[in-house]
């Protein structure tokens, strides 16, 4: 896939989640305006957008819904559920368009008639309830038609767009076409054009106007306006935001380098004495050659080689004229992912903001370099005091100041790489109302979606992940939570029911909750079902608490409505939500009470690139624990760890608890370790809602460690998560307690 | 006289208006043709549209911004 197109799609998908947001806005308020322009806006931008590529049916199905849009916004056509559905419909077509173009490059064979059946739809729709069939939508086509190059010169700004169609006989009413769209103030564009096919020049009427105009102006509307006085009825003038000319800087890859080939720019012409700028002029050389290399620019990165002996201005201003060279090429790597990728939106927004930031930081960790080859020189040369103590006191203060300075710039930077891939949780929050419109009409039921903290952020592969799992859980409210609308009134309950999904930062990561105020979920019935599917013994669900009883819901296997509904059954069931959610390193709770509602809890790392364990040590050697799974600490006297056969168990908060010893686990010997008169040092864990001890020789601090996966024949080994480096420089095996027990 | 008619090229000057229409298109019914605008200060729009129609080739662009612009890409040019 070209980069322009991953990038149409990825706007795409935000203009339709805009659409959808305002289409239900404005089904609950007729009136409301702001609405209206927004969708009117999206669509408009979506036509924009689709017309750089070939897919005429796409364009022509977006260009119906703009038309209908501009009738409401003109007050001709009501806005009603009934034109709600059928745009709707229009939104979530293209929405399966965009993922087969994503997937195949195309669209598919029938598209060009589901367009039509679409558009269709739409057209009566407007022409029915406007009264006005026959008058037809003023047609603003050419504005997509505009060549790239005038998108370019045009893209971004706000402008007056003239579609003029001279009355034929205007010559008659003195009126010379020409010479008003001469007269149209701050003319940008100026399109002529035949008005039908040219007769041959024997038979054309000298005084019938068969040209037609079509002309785009910065001024304001009303100013061009005015220009058209005498003929008000010919001219249709609208105010247009033409999109940003897609390629204006090139796709944001080819930006950041721009950006990157500036910076190197701006450190090499830096101040310092002359072993800094050498070795910042080194770094920066071997920095703009890698930049070039990406962007396939061989020829240039060969030119800048041999450039290397050039001043330092003229090097940068080398860089500069690279940084500004059109056309830059992202490089091959830009090319098509694999199709497998499925609809997994792969792109990533960022802030020009963090970016600057960056390149901030790259160029303060450029400077602090510089300082070292001079540090490595007074070391070679014995050279160890300036005040010539020769104590190496002054050398071992330089390498300290220089350390500091690493230290802070590399948690700064650190830092600026881990928000680079924050995104607020809105993304995954969007197909909710338009879920529960669909779904609560279809079930005949009443909804009320409340949505709360849709600005906290998260990593961007921990919403990936999460996106599903919420989708199915609103599902699941809203299936066997939320009771029809007699029933509530029977049971004295509002009649509309409410769904409310939540999400805040904790200091450990992001709570997502999802609650109801339906019918909750009875403990009893799920002992009852898990029994009667074979998924636990009846002894073992007689002694569950209920707290523990309705965790059982995340078995796979087990769903707890009587009938499964086309809406939340088959396929995904909680148990699929519980392991999507600690795949990504969290964990899921559930309180629920039967009559009143049901509230399930995700807690997620913030980022899985930075993941806190609680360090452990056994047989000398460190481990790490996911904080998220670890519920608690404890110390057990030797004396009250109880056995059965070789099966261990502890008492904690009140619970019996299946020990087990991180030793042993890990097939090292425990014999002389723990004596009688001892405590065992133990952590609690979360493991899939079952809690389990791990007696470990002794518990250690906490850390915020960056986990590396196992590589190679490691990786098979499943226990284990993958490996960190704590901040003295210690290896620590990161533990996977659900793969370990 | 905006419009002077030489061997096959039209010569406009200045403002020419409707009151040429005529005498142009039954000037282009009798063959091939060029136009020399580069003095044309004033181009009506049904003047324009008998030079599309009849293919009519620049022999020299109009001076006038507007016209040279807007207008004078639409002829062909060139021999």
């Amino acid at each position: 896939m070209n980069a322009l197109l991953g990038q149409f799609l990825t706007e795409g998908r935000d203009l339709l989640a805009v659409a959808d947001d305002s289409l239900l806005r404005l089904e609950r308020d007729p009136a409301d305006s702001g609405a209206v322009n927004e969708l009117f806006r999206a669509f408009h931008t979506l036509k924009g957008g689709s017309a750089l590529f070939d897919l005429p049916a796409f364009t022509a199905l977006v260009h119906a819904g703009e038309d209908v849009l501009d009738a409401v916004r003109a007050g001709r056509t009501p806005a009603t559920s009934d034109l709600a559905d059928r745009l709707l419909a229009v939104t979530a077509q293209c929405a399966r368009w965009m993922n087969a173009l994503e997937a195949a490059g195309r669209l598919p064979a029938d598209a060009a008639d589901t367009s039509r059946t679409l558009a269709a739809d739409l057209r009566g729709h407007a022409a029915g309830d406007a009264d006005m069939a026959g008058t037809g939508l003023p047609d603003i086509d050419w504005l997509r038609e505009l060549s790239a190059e005038e998108r370019r010169s045009l893209g971004g700004a706000t402008l007056t767009a003239v579609t003029y169609d001279p009355d034929p006989d205007c010559f008659f009413n003195g009126d010379d076409p020409l010479e008003l769209c001469r007269s149209i103030p701050e003319l940008r564009l100026l399109r002529i054009e035949p008005a039908g096919p040219w007769p041959p020049v024997a038979e054309i009427d000298p005084y019938r106007c068969v040209l037609r105009f079509r002309a785009l102006s910065a001024a304001g509307a009303d100013a061009v306006r005015a220009v058209f006085r005498s003929a008000p009825n010919d001219v249709r003038i609208i105010t247009v935001r033409l999109p940003e000319a897609p390629d204006a800087d090139g796709p944001p890859a080819v930006r950041l380098a721009r950006a990157m080939l500036r910076e190197q720019a701006r450190i090499l012409t830096l101040d310092g004495d002359a072993e800094e700028v050498a070795a910042r002029r080194a770094a920066a050389l071997r920095a703009a050659g890698a930049i070039l290399a990406a962007l396939g620019r061989h020829a240039e990165r060969k030119a800048l080689e041999a450039a290397d002996a050039e001043p330092a201005d003229a090097l940068a201003a080398r860089f500069m004229a690279y940084a500004d060279a059109a056309p830059l090429r992202p490089g091959p790597d830009e090319g098509s992912p694999p199709a497998a990728a499925r609809t997994q939106r792969r792109t990533l927004r960022v802030e020009p903001e963090r970016i600057d930031r960056l390149m901030a930081l790259l160029g303060e960790l450029v400077t602090v370099k510089g300082a070292l080859p001079r540090l490595a020189r007074d070391a070679g040369d014995g050279n160890l005091g300036v005040g010539g103590t020769g104590d190496g006191g002054a050398l071992a203060h330089g390498i300290k100041e220089t350390a500091a300075r690493l230290d802070a710039v590399t948690a700064e930077l650190q830092h600026a790489v881990l928000t680079l891939r924050l995104v607020p949780l809105a993304r995954i929050f969007e197909p909710l109302p338009r879920l529960i419109r669909e779904a609560s009409r279809r079930l005949g039921k009443q909804v009320e979606l409340r949505l709360d903290g849709s600005e906290t952020e998260a990593d961007k592969d921990v919403l990936d992940t999460l996106g599903e799992p919420l989708l199915h859980l609103v599902r699941n409210a809203l299936d066997h939570g939320i009771e029809d609308p007699e029933r509530r009134r029977g049971l004295g309950k509002p009649e509309t029911g409410t769904i409310g999904v939540s999400a805040r930062q904790e200091r450990d990561g992001i709570v997502v909750s999802v609650s109801d105020d339906g019918a909750g979920i009875d403990p009893a019935a799920l002992r009852r079902k898990a029994v009667e599917r074979g998924l636990a013994e009846a002894g073992a669900v007689a002694a569950m608490t209920d707290a523990e009883a309705l965790r059982l819901v995340f078995l796979p296997g087990l769903s707890t409505a009587a009938d499964v509904s086309d809406l939340s059954g088959r396929g995904v069931g909680m148990d699929a939500v519980a392991s999507a959610v600690h795949a990504a390193g969290g964990r899921v709770e559930i309180d629920s009470a039967p009559g009143h509602g049901t509230t399930v809890r995700l807690l997620l790392p913030l980022t899985t690139m930075v993941t806190r364990v609680l360090v452990v040590e056994a047989a000398d050697q460190l481990y790490g624990l996911p904080v998220a799974s670890v519920t608690g600490m404890s110390r057990v006297p030797a004396a009250d760890i109880r056995r059965v056969k070789h099966a261990e168990s502890i008492l904690f908060r009140g619970a019996v608890v299946p020990l087990f010893r991180l030793r042993r686990l890990l097939g090292m010997d425990d014999s002389a370790h723990l004596g009688r008169g001892d405590a065992a040092a133990v952590a609690v864990l979360d493991i899939g809602g079952q809690a389990a001890a791990l007696a470990v020789d002794r518990v250690r601090e906490r850390a915020d460690v960056i986990v590396r996966p196992m590589a190679g024949v490691l990786s098979r080994l499943r226990a284990y998560r993958g490996t960190a480096v704590l901040a003295d420089g210690r290896l620590l095996l990161v533990l996977d307690p659900r793969e370990l027990l | 006289m905006p419009i002077r008619f030489e061997e096959r090229k039209a010569v406009f000057d200045g403002d020419c208006t409707l009151e040429e229409a005529m005498t142009l298109a039954e000037w282009l019914e009798t063959g091939p043709a060029a136009a020399d605008l580069s003095a044309c200060t004033g181009l009506h729009t049904a003047l324009l549209q008998l030079l599309l129609a009849g293919g009519v080739r620049l022999d020299a662009p109009p001076a006038d911004p507007f016209l040279a612009r807007w207008v004078a890409p639409l002829l062909p040019t060139g021999r």
